[in-house]
Order: C-alpha cells, then structure tokens, then sequence
C-alpha cells in the first residue's frame, strides 16, 4: 500500500481483513499469525464503531492466505508503510528506503488517496500526483512483470460519486499515469472509489483485484513449468536407448528414460497445481466483471 | 535494448530563469505530459524538486537562484508512459561560473563537464532579450546584460575535444525563459522568435551556427509575469501557465538518437559484411568429399550464420524502433526553429 498520512491505508487493512474473513463468493483471507488476526478484527470492530486506528507509525507486514471454497489458493504479504515514507527523505527515516525497496519488488500496488481531500483541494490533489513518481520508479528497471495497480480514493462516503466534476477532480491527478498503464500489456490499473466507514463501500475490490491478477500471475508461471518440463521430457526421452540404460545402470548414474519421468512428474505436478487455480480464477473474473480498468 | 545515458549540461547568466525552468520542466513532466514522464533517480531529490514547486504555486515564491558556490546536480529518467527513454545527467551550473575569469578555480571543471555533456544548453533571459524586440536598446547592451559572452568560446573548445576523442558532438539549445515578455505591441512570439534568430543569436551565440552542431532555439515559460525588477518578489500565483518546458529535452534525446542512427547503421553494414563472409566461408566447408570430416566446423559456422541472423534482426528492429521514436519525438518540436549546418529551419 502506497499512500500519504490520513488517505485510510491502516483503516483499509483492517476492514478489507474483516470482511474477508467473512468470506465473500467463496473467497476468505486467513492471517497466518494469530496476532496480526486478532488485532485486525479488533481495529476493524474498533472501525465499524467510528474509532479509527492511529496513524501507522512503523511498517507492518501481515503474511495472509487466499483461500477459495476452504481449498487454500496463494499466499500473500500485505504490507502498511508509515503515511509519511512516501512523503519524507531517506536521509530522514530509515522506512523511506525500505518503502522504496518494497514498491519495487510489490507484485501489486494499490496506491491510497484522500478522495474527499483531492476532490476540493489543489495541494491535496498535487500530494496525490506525487505518488505516480513512486510508481514510475518502481517500475523501472524491473522485467515486464504482470503487475496489477488499484488506486483507491478513499473517504468515498464524503464525496458525491454522481457529480462528475468531483469524480473527474479526483482522477485529474493519475490521468497522465493511467494513460500510460492503459498502453501497456503487463500493468492492469483500476480506480475504485472506497468507504471504510458504518458505511462501507468497495472494501474487498482492491484487495481482490490484486490477488485476481496474484492467481493469474501464478497460473501463468505454472503453465510455463508444464511447457518447459514438457519440453525437457521430450528432448531426454528422444535420448533413451537401450544402451544409455545398460550404461547408466552400470554406472550408477540416472539414465535418460528416468531423467524424462522426472520431467514428466514434474510437469504433471505443475499441472495438479494450475488446475487447483482454475476455479478461484474464474471465480475472481466473475465476481470482478464490470469493474472498468485501464 | 538499455536505456541511453545522457550528459547535460545548463549554463545560464545568475537569475536568467534556468533553476525555474528546471523546476518547471521536471514538475510538468512528473505528472506526465503527452505521453512523456520524468522522475528522479533518487526519491529524496524529487521531494526537493517538487517542495520548491509547490512553494511557487502556494505562495509564489521563485526557486532562489543556483548559488556562487554550489552548481546542482540530478539524475532523471526520462520515460514515455512506462518505457525509459534516457535517464539525464543533468547539472544546472552555477550562475556566475560563464562570467567568471578563465582563471576561477572551477572554469576547467565547467571546461571538463562540457566536454564529457552530450546536450548543453544556453539560458537567455527573455526580460532581458525584451528591450532590444522593442528597439529600447542596442545588441550590445542586451548582450552585456545576458553575460553570455564566453558561451560559445567554452562549447566550441568543448566540440573540438570531443572530436578528438572521437564522440559526438553536443546538441545545443538555446532556452529563452521568460517567454511571455517576447511579445510585444504588433509582435507575436513567433516574429519575435525569428528576429531573434535571424538577427542577433550569431552575436548571442554564434556557436549555435558552427556547421557542426545542430541547436534549438525553444521560448519557455513558467508564467504570464511580466516584467519583474526584483526576482526575489514572490509572484501572483494566478499567473502561473507552463509553456513549452518538455521540449528541450525531447530535442536533446531526439539528437542523441539521431547522432546514435549513423553508429547503428555502421554497426548493421558490418554484421552484414560479416554475415557475407560465413556465408562463403560455409559454403567452402561444404565443398568436396572431405565435407563429410568437417562436421563440427560445419555446425560452429551454421551456428554463425544464425547468431548473426539474429544480431541483424535484432538491429533492424532497434534501428526502426529508434526510428519511430525519432518521428514522435519531432512532432513535439514541430514550427521550433532548428539551426543545423548554419542554417535555421522550422
């Protein structure tokens, strides 16, 4: 999560955690260390109260569990930056540097803005468009890695969402910034606008959105372990003789008939895996259709 | 294919605008602008670069002007949408270091930095260029006031090393800030622009018209301030209209890659040669019956024709690449005045 101090990240978590854990279209997300699960339910009852969290004061890190009708289905790490990491100087804080660290290895990025501020406020606004440089650098110098993007305008309960001025005031400052995902083929971006109050709106779709393209991401490596351990299969089996066997087994060494099983377990592994992918993938698509992206 | 790295170098007389043109140009493209991105290598820089520009859109506050002592360095990449284009050494050079005597201490380092830079640019001082428009003042006073006098001494020295070095020689742009004061009673700034060209930058800078360079002559401004007496003044934030701060730097990429096309194509003729040669070679390996005991010399030169098949389409799709990059680059810069082989054109 990548957002200044106030836009709601430390609110976000703890509410998107409630949620989920209540489940939504078969989907569940598990904290893996009893602590973080308890104090995310207590901040998020503390939340539905109208008492919000303070002000996240050090990085935290939450490693999570997707799971899909009870079968689990990708691990994940979540992770809260201090508000004002992204706005502050390395040589100031030690979890600027590690902000910046973090952006740059994220498999997602879901980047937080005070919608109701940027929707009135010129220098809110200009605060928001300093997070598309965080962006911009994180996705320098890494391979064209599928990277899903939501940028999440939050405090939607105080904004009108019918008056376009104000929906067009909050996107004005990442127009630049989605153009340009939108030519891309590897970065998926959304906008989704969030409530995390009594009243909350849109609170799983970051979080979802994220882990759609988490599940496809993983899909599509599993997918190229079943090609390439196809491919090695193939090319060891086509050096099977009757002789390689004789010598190997002379040898002691593993011959290329058990070097094509390997690959062939291998491979068939990797496929038990994607098929296990199939039905959150879907599941995800479905429960996501009509979200506009960019 | 790696991102480019580009030296510039910003020379400019104290107060001509440049570290408000930076600003402007690095907040502008920050946020995008046509297609086009920049951000800094380093995030703290960026923080610095953008509290100075909200100072000037909150309060009106101009960045102060780059000190006696301390010229400013940046690293930038400069993107379109996600894709690197460049990434700039840029270095705004203290404002007193053209004016200097050829004895100061660090004019061998303004002379080494311009030396190693593959993009200088000249900072003019629209306000001060603005009287002799009007016919108020003589060239000669303007070209004292604008104190750019030794410029084009120093980039000519600057060509002539890096000739003999065998690089490149440096783009050259000529920033005329302040652009809103070119204007005048009947003047457009496009008329100013062109007598300016036509009849004073060979004084101003006669480099720009050295048959070996090719220069940009780009009006920039921040805002419609008019004429200021005191910099320090902090300015009427309603004002405030960045025009045309991209496009120097869009040249200076455009020239690095057009000046990169001859390498390239000299690069493609040899891989082409070369690829003629195992062709032959092949085919003499191939000949009589002792071709049958020349299998894995066979094989090494099949496998040379194919990595050289590769290299070459490899090439051609970075030459056309670098090509189309080149095309849009220049629709930015369409109707700017371009000086090459001594001669302006639009």
């Amino acid at each position: 999560m990548l957002g200044h101090s106030g836009a709601g990240k430390t609110t976000y978590v703890s509410l998107m955690y409630a949620e989920m854990q209540q489940g939504v279209a078969g989907f569940r997300v598990q904290a893996n260390d009893h602590g973080h699960h308890e104090q995310l339910l207590r901040d998020a009852r503390q939340i539905r109260a109208s008492r919000y969290p303070p002000a996240t004061r050090q990085r935290a890190s939450y490693d999570l569990t997707l799971s899909y009708n009870g079968s689990q289905v990708l691990p994940f790490t979540w992770r809260d930056h201090r508000g004002g990491a992204a706005s502050g100087r390395s040589t100031d804080a030690a979890d600027v540097a590690q902000l910046t660290a973090d952006l740059k290895e994220a498999d997602g990025i879901v980047v937080f803005v005070d919608g109701a501020a940027v929707s009135r406020d010129h220098a809110a606004s200009r605060m928001a468009a300093r997070l598309s440089s965080h962006v911009l650098r994180a996705m320098h110098e890494r391979a064209e890695v599928l990277t899903p993007l939501v940028i999440a305008a939050t405090k939607a309960d105080l904004i009108d969402l019918d008056d376009e001025k104000v929906t067009g005031a909050i996107f004005a400052p990442f127009e630049e910034l989605a153009k340009a995902v939108a030519e891309t083929r590897h970065i998926v971006g959304t906008i989704i606008p969030v409530s995390c109050g009594p009243s909350p709106l849109n609170v799983v779709v970051p979080v979802l959105w994220s882990l759609r393209f988490g599940v496809t991401g993983m899909a599509m490596r599993l997918n190229a372990k079943v090609e390439a351990s196809a491919s090695a299969m193939t090319s060891a089996a086509a050096k099977d003789t009757l002789t390689d066997r004789i010598v190997s087994w002379w040898r002691d060494e593993p011959s290329w008939a058990s070097i094509a099983e390997d690959h062939r377990k291998a491979g068939l592994r990797a496929l038990q895996q994607l098929q296990v992918l199939i039905p959150p993938a879907e599941g995800l698509e479905a429960l996501l259709e009509g979200i506009h992206y960019f | 294919m790696a991102t480019p790295a580009l030296k510039l170098t910003m020379l400019g007389a104290t107060n001509s605008g440049k570290t408000t043109f930076m600003l402007g140009m690095y907040n502008t493209l920050a946020e995008g602008m046509h297609g086009y991105f920049m951000f800094t290598e380093d995030p703290d820089q960026d923080l610095d670069l953008r509290d100075e520009w909200n100072a000037l859109l909150e309060s009106g506050t101009l960045p102060a002007a780059t000190t006696v002592q301390a010229s400013r360095y940046y690293g930038f990449v400069f993107n379109h949408g996600f894709t690197p284009l460049v990434s700039v050494d840029w270095m705004d050079y203290r404002g007193g270091a053209i004016a200097d005597r050829k004895d100061a201490a660090d004019v061998p380092v303004l002379q080494q930095r311009l030396a190693d830079s593959d993009s200088i640019y000249l900072v003019l001082d629209g306000q001060k260029l603005a009287p002799w428009l009007d016919r108020s003042a003589s060239l000669t006073a303007v070209k004292a006031a604008l104190g750019v006098g030794r410029v084009s001494t120093l980039v000519q020295r600057a060509v002539t090393e890096r000739s003999g070095r065998g690089l490149p020689v440096p783009s050259f742009v000529v920033v005329v800030t302040k652009a809103d004061l070119l204007r005048g009673p009947g003047r457009t700034l496009r008329a100013a622009l062109d007598r300016l060209v036509h009849e004073a930058l060979e004084d101003l800078a006669p480099i720009a018209f050295n048959p070996d360079i090719t220069a940009l002559v780009c009006p920039v401004k921040v805002g419609n301030f008019g004429v200021r007496q005191d910099p320090a003044t902090p300015v009427n934030i309603s004002d405030i209209d960045p025009v045309g701060l991209h496009r120097p730097t869009i040249f200076s990429l455009m020239h690095y890659l057009s000046e990169g096309m001859g390498a390239r194509e000299a690069e493609q003729a040899s891989r082409t040669a070369s690829r003629s040669a195992a062709d032959q070679q092949l085919l003499e390996l191939n000949q009589g019956f002792l071709a049958f005991f020349r299998g894995n010399r066979i094989a090494a030169a099949q496998q040379r024709v194919k990595d050289l098949d590769d290299a070459l389409e490899r090439g051609r799709q970075e030459y056309a690449a670098n090509q189309n990059l080149i095309g849009r680059l220049m629709q930015e810069l369409a109707g700017h005045p371009v000086i090459k082989n001594g001669k302006v054109e639009r």
